[in-house]
């Protein structure tokens, strides 16, 4: 058997498991009141939690890593104080991720295989980075096999598949690459991973999914990506704490203006708050000190989908629009349309303006005997002088 | 048969030189009697007060909605205070949902208007759809090209007018479901809120769909230049009174007016023109033989 390789503890419990690792009894109600909190469960749920999390037996993890830049793995390791959550996480039974993982080379391939061949149906997968398909998927191989064929041999036999980062989810930076990467989703057929969007994903949603998981034993609730609700439900605008000042009309003009150093509200600074669900402004990061738009930088709206294409410019309230060719601005093809309609109306004046000069001068012509012609009586319209308006007879 | 024509020389006594202006325009009479809206031959109604009440609502709606929807896009007022407690952008957004829930009203009614309404407020004689009425539009378009003197003599819409409103129409219900899935991305309660799944399957997602809510706005102000501008020159080259009759509905009866070009009404002739229209579009079928 796998379980429990390099872990004190053995198979016991978490709570055990925690034990051997110094964690109190107290600090362990403590996590389970936060994971309540994160999940958005009433309060009358913490017993429940700590129930399910004392008396499970400590699933298996695998963290599969392919194209990717190691950061959803960086949050979950760069805590100051290495918390419960990545204690949970890591005691988990941790039996495979290329970061962290001691073993290598075959050894550490074994321990991949031995969990897919003997824990079916039982182990928690976790994909970090985006999966590329061109090519069939050579631009990322691990031990001779493709990302392609290493996701859908592990994802599909595993009792619940967690996409963490955009990378994961659908395809994100890389997906804008020349390797065409692709979420997990999008290539293995069968499988619904919860997706934990965010550019990284937060490692205390990713364990409030996992201690879920362990308590009720289903994933909870999931929006129409598949992320779940409890993170993923609320605009960051209605949760900032700067919001007061974006319905006061307080807004920074440029970095380092008097708003800046008040605080002021970054929706002028291309702030995507109002446009991305995430809980970043509660759960925040580096054990909850602060986040961007709390550090005085705009969101760019990295939970939401496909936001390095959707949201940038990140400092512009809207994107470019993309023409043949042409890279330009809602605002300068608006402006140029109501310019083109002003100069058109001016002009056609100008030619009204003209006709009529034209016709005053016909109208005053000199008669075959020599008078100057006046105008023609009022009552007929100025613009009549076409040959076609004297035409003679009609369809009477 | 509404139409009946009458030659009418009510030019002056003879050509007097090549180059001068003989008047002998062939006018056709509408016989009033026969036409149940007309008010004798000096002003018929033509605008409903549904027409007229849809039409005034918008216009102030749409400017109120782009001076509000400038101040969201990129809010341009000072704070009205640094410290104290404030709601201006709060007062502003509910001004510019609020105002946008009427606009919506009275693009309804306007459209609900187009089914019941008389025969000027109706679709059919808005949309062009037949060959007169493309004809009809096509004259319109020679007269503000400046290859025809006068305009089409419409009490209704002309065509051309017609199927400009079609578009504006149809960019109006494009700015009412695009703010509508805006509204609902952001309001996370109640029936609109239900919406906001949409948003997520449109290409491009919420960034793109605030671009055109926002991208709209510049041709609404386009067409407001257009449309204010071509309503003074109708209103002076025809002397029907088209302004003034959107406020009384009212407009004068021309010697010429013709109704319009109802879908739905035999009384045209055989090329697909009522008589009075012929009358009206003789002169330009002579200065350009592929009209004829």
């Amino acid at each position: 058997m796998v379980d429990g390789i390099g872990f004190p503890g053995g198979a016991g419990t978490l709570v055990e498991a925690l034990a051997t690792r110094g964690v109190s009894r107290r600090r362990f109600l403590q996590f389970c009141s936060a994971m309540t909190a994160a999940l958005a469960l009433p309060k009358s749920y913490t017993p429940r939690i700590v129930a399910a999390l004392s008396q499970q037996t400590k699933p298996t993890i695998v963290w599969l890593e392919f194209q990717d830049c190691a950061g959803n793995t960086e949050s979950l390791l760069r805590s100051p104080h290495p918390d419960v959550a990545q204690l949970v996480i890591e005691i988990l039974s941790l039996n495979y991720h290329e970061t962290i993982m001691a073993a290598a080379g075959r050894q550490a391939e074994q321990n991949l295989d031995d969990v897919v061949a003997n824990l079916p149906g039982t182990y928690v997968a976790i994909v970090e980075g985006g999966i590329p398909v061109a090519e069939n998927g050579v631009y990322c191989t691990i031990a001779g096999r493709t990302a392609l064929d290493i996701v859908n041999r592990v994802t599909k036999s595993a009792a619940v598949t967690i996409a963490v980062g955009d990378c994961a989810w659908d395809g994100g930076f890389v997906s804008l690459g020349p390797t065409q990467g692709k979420g997990v989703a999008q290539v293995v057929a069968g499988v619904n991973p919860i997706n934990m969007g965010g550019c990284p994903h937060n490692s205390v949603n990713l364990a409030a999914v996992i201690v879920h998981y362990l308590a009720f034993g289903a994933p909870p609730a999931l929006d129409q990506y598949g992320r779940p609700l409890f993170a993923y439900g609320h605009l960051i605008h209605d949760q900032c704490e700067r919001r007061a000042h974006f319905d006061a009309g307080r807004y920074v003009e440029q970095w380092g203006d008097e708003g800046a150093r008040n605080g002021w509200c970054l929706y002028k600074m291309g702030c995507k708050g109002p446009q991305t669900d995430y809980n970043c402004p509660i759960v925040r990061w580096n054990d909850g000190t602060n986040w961007p738009v709390g550090a005085g930088h705009g969101c760019i709206g990295c939970a939401g989908p496909s936001f390095w294409a959707r949201m940038s410019p990140f400092y512009s309230r809207l994107p470019d629009v993309q023409m043949i060719g042409v890279d330009t601005t809602a605002q300068t093809i608006g402006l140029v349309a109501i310019g083109g309609v002003a100069a058109l109306a001016v002009v056609h004046r100008a030619g009204v303006i003209a006709r009529m000069q034209r016709d005053k001068r016909r109208r005053a012509a000199v008669a075959p005997d020599g008078r100057i012609v006046p105008e023609v009586p009022a009552g007929t319209d100025a613009g009549a002088g076409t040959a076609g308006d004297a035409g003679v007879g009609g369809p009477n | 048969m509404a139409g009946t024509t009458v030659p009418l020389d009510r030019g002056g006594s003879g050509p007097v030189s090549e180059s001068a202006v003989v008047e002998r325009r062939i006018e056709s009479l509408e016989v009033a009697s026969e036409d149940q809206h007309a008010v004798g031959l000096g002003t018929i109604y033509v605008w409903e007060l549904p027409v007229r009440l849809a039409h005034w609502t918008i216009a102030v709606a749409i400017v109120v909605l782009t001076v509000t929807g400038a101040y969201i896009h990129g809010p341009f007022l000072a704070p009205s205070s640094p410290i104290e407690a404030s709601t201006q952008m709060a007062t502003i957004r509910f001004i510019h949902e609020l105002t946008a829930i009427v606009f919506t009203i009275a693009v309804g009614l306007r459209f609900y208007w187009g089914f019941i309404g008389n025969r000027y407020a109706r679709w059919s004689s808005i949309v062009p759809h037949s060959r007169a009425q493309f004809a009809s539009a096509r004259d319109m378009l020679k007269f503000y090209t400046f290859l025809r003197s006068e305009p089409v003599p419409m009490v209704g819409h002309n065509l051309l007018a017609g199927a400009a409103y079609s578009i504006v129409f149809l960019l109006m219900v494009f700015q009412i479901v695009t703010g509508l899935l805006l509204f609902a991305s952001v309001v996370g309660t109640g029936p609109a809120s239900w919406l906001e799944p949409i948003v997520g399957y449109l290409p491009g997602g919420i960034q793109t769909l605030r671009m055109l809510h926002y991208l709209v706005t510049f041709l609404f102000i386009a067409f407001l230049i257009h449309h204010i501008y071509s309503a003074m020159y109708v209103d002076s080259v025809e002397r029907d009174g088209v302004i003034s009759s959107m406020f009384t509905g009212f407009k004068n009866m021309r010697p010429h007016s013709t109704t319009d070009y109802p879908a739905d009404e035999p009384a045209v002739a055989d090329n697909g023109l009522t008589a009075a229209t012929i009358a009206a579009r003789s002169g330009p079928a002579e200065t350009t033989p592929a009209d004829a």
